[in-house]
């Protein structure tokens, strides 16, 4: 994924929201983990951030 | 102790490894595959996880468990792959000083887990349709 240099976790949310309309109902309800913690909205992303969508989890 | 395994759960050796003689109480909480939920019938349960981010979501619910209740040994076990009816998914044994410290702790880190460990749990159900389980809202981490 391309975003500009100072593209946030939110704005990666929205770009992942227009590519992928299918998943935007999931996608409402998911968190967002940058490198394996669970990352704001505000949160700005490095070049190279592993970013994983977690929807609402159900372990146990 | 934290760990995800594709094995079935040893919880016996799980209860012994809490064990020591600093602790007068050990609880051992066991999640199993059930058949019934609101009425529909389960055949079996398929768990996956996002695994290096669930080790380590594991070991920071081992951390908060430790620093919340006086904590002798404590060890957190949660199954992957395909699990059936009666299966061990979850367990969790915790040694304490004092029963109702071992018991707080245990009902605290399973709570835990199912909030903020990313692992998912997808229903075989007895009509031979599946369906991943997304409960909740949106995971923050935050206590």
């Amino acid at each position: 994924v391309e975003l500009n240099a100072s593209a946030t976790v939110g704005d990666l949310r929205r770009w992942l929201e227009t590519a992928y309309p299918a998943l935007a109902a999931l996608l409402a309800k998911s968190s967002l983990a940058v490198d394996e913690e669970f990352a704001d909205e505000r949160r700005s992303l490095r070049h190279g951030a592993v970013v994983a969508v977690i929807p609402p989890v159900s372990g146990g | 102790m934290i760990r995800l395994q594709n094995q079935p759960i040893d919880y016996q050796a799980l209860t012994e490894q809490v064990r020591t003689s600093r602790c007068g109480a050990v609880v051992l909480f066991l999640g199993t595959v059930r058949e019934l939920t609101e009425g529909r019938r389960t055949v079996a349960l398929d768990y996956e996880a996002y695994t290096g981010m669930a080790e380590k979501k594991l070991a920071e619910i081992e951390a908060e468990t430790r620093q919340r209740w006086p904590v002798g040994e404590i060890a957190l076990a949660h199954r992957l792959g395909h699990l059936e009816l009666g299966d061990v998914s979850v367990a969790v044994a915790v040694s304490c000083p004092h029963r109702h410290q071992a018991f707080d702790a245990a009902r605290f880190a399973i709570d835990r887990v199912k909030e903020i460990v990313p692992i998912w749990k997808k229903e075989n159900w007895d009509d031979g349709s599946t369906e991943w389980v997304h409960p909740g809202e949106k995971v923050s981490g935050e206590l």
